[in-house]
């Protein structure tokens, strides 16, 4: 079994110019449009090449205070409107500010196996899948795990 | 003869315990572009800049990529044009006070920490971690504000550390129809990384910080662009009474390097706290520990 028969053929990207705003918006339509939650998407130029890739992490890693450590009880924290101000960050943020851009892909002809071995050992749950240049699908860790699981189940 | 020593909060540390592990890096051929990602993705001043062995070859900072803007140097260009050497460094066994010292004379934001091997890098020392350690060593201590009705505390409020003590008086204000190109000569002039922008009837309706400008080269704009379009508002504030403490909560939390600071009888902005001025003072919070520094 390869890439090509466990890929979602339907993917829809974000543009590196788009608003986080934008982003998180097209995360939920998305999630309604193919039935799946997305939890990132990919990244590509005016010419349909894969430059990157934006997740939830992405996002909650911007927003998220760098030295949250040093708060150990954060018992003195005043909690009113910090959230407000944190979100308030994103506003003059794009998705090419802070997506991931080493962003590993698989061809149409990967094997099932290279392609578990990639998910785990990179705690990866989804793979572009490229040919040429070009996006052609995304494998996602659940279609893979269902179908293994098929055979047993 | 007596040799006097300084005492601080930070005395007996070494840089091994304030440094962080993560240091982000590029090889010298990426681009621009790619650095500002890095820049704003992982929240740092400054890009390590590798060869294709990984040797060091020098750091890209937030002030060499607005200098870039200013210059109009594509953002395709490579790490390698702009990059500025040699890369100062500090061993993980030194005192953080020394290494605190060294960052204050050259006036720069970061200084990297070398491993046992020459040109291995193992970590970076940055104002607000420094900050983060001393906030937390006040905050544990028994003495700090916040434990002022526990039974260890003794009562004496009065010497937390004000705001007003450690600010830097009169910041640099700009209107808000000024071009950016103006705005990075004023930036430059003064080696600050942040103006104050005002407008007729608000004198203090945002701020431009290097990191603005950065967004707004990476997001295409020109450098005649004005201040208004690209100015981050509301400007984050506390008041001159306010304890240090709070001022360095509210900075750590909104990950920014400085606030301005109002009277509290007027919304004038009468000074500007930094992470440097605070890291300056050595002490997180309250002035038992400055009277404690002077040791003989």
């Amino acid at each position: 079994m390869r890439a090509r028969e466990i890929m979602d053929p339907r993917f829809e990207a974000l543009q590196p110019e788009n608003t986080v705003v934008q982003a998180v918006e097209r995360f939920s339509e998305i999630s309604r449009a193919l039935g799946r939650k997305m939890f990132g998407l990919m990244v590509t130029d005016g010419d349909g090449r894969l430059v990157g890739m934006l997740s939830m992490y992405d996002i909650l890693l911007f927003i998220q205070p760098k030295h949250v450590h040093i708060w150990g009880e954060m018992d003195d924290l005043k909690p009113a409107g910090l959230f407000e101000e944190l979100l308030g960050k994103v506003k003059n943020i794009r998705v090419g500010d802070i997506m991931t851009t080493e962003v590993v892909t698989i061809s149409p002809e990967t094997h099932v196996l290279l392609i578990v071995d990639v998910m785990l050992k990179k705690h990866i749950r989804r793979l572009p899948v490229i040919e040429g240049e070009q996006v052609v699908g995304v494998v996602y860790i659940s279609d893979v795990f269902y179908q293994l699981m098929h055979r047993i189940v | 003869m007596i040799a006097i020593k300084k005492k601080s909060v930070l005395s007996g540390i070494l840089v091994l315990e304030a440094m962080r592990r993560q240091v982000v890096s590029l090889p010298v051929e990426a681009s621009l572009g790619k650095s500002v990602n890095a820049l704003i993705k992982f929240k740092v001043n400054a890009i390590l800049v590798r060869s294709d062995g990984g040797v060091p070859q020098g750091v890209v900072s937030g002030t060499d990529l607005m200098a870039a803007f200013y210059a109009g140097l594509p953002l395709e260009t490579e790490l390698g044009a702009v990059l500025s050497s040699p890369l100062l460094t500090c061993f993980p066994d030194d005192k953080l006070e020394d290494g605190l010292s060294m960052m204050l004379e050259q006036r720069i934001h970061q200084i990297y920490v070398q491993g046992e091997h020459p040109g291995s890098i193992i970590g970076i020392l940055a104002y607000s971690d420094i900050v983060g350690l001393l906030y937390r060593y006040c905050w544990a201590c028994k003495q700090s504000l916040h434990k002022l009705n526990s039974p260890d505390h003794d009562g004496q409020a009065g010497r937390a550390l004000r705001v007003e003590e450690v600010m830097t008086p009169g910041p640099v204000s700009c209107p808000i129809d000024q071009s950016l190109e103006r705005i990075i000569e004023v930036l430059s002039e003064k080696r600050f990384g942040a103006v104050l922008i005002h407008s007729d009837d608000d004198p203090a309706a945002g701020v431009i910080s290097t990191t603005d400008l950065v967004l707004a080269y990476a997001h295409g704009l020109t450098p005649e662009t004005r201040a208004g379009e690209i100015m981050s508002a509301p400007v984050l504030t506390c008041q001159a009474f306010d304890p240090l403490t709070t001022a360095l909560q509210r900075m750590l939390l909104r990950d920014t390097k400085r606030i301005f600071i109002s009277s509290s009888d007027s919304p004038a902005v009468i000074g500007l706290l930094s992470l440097s001025d605070a890291a300056r003072f050595r002490s997180g919070s309250c002035k038992a520990c400055l009277a404690g520094r002077m040791m003989a």
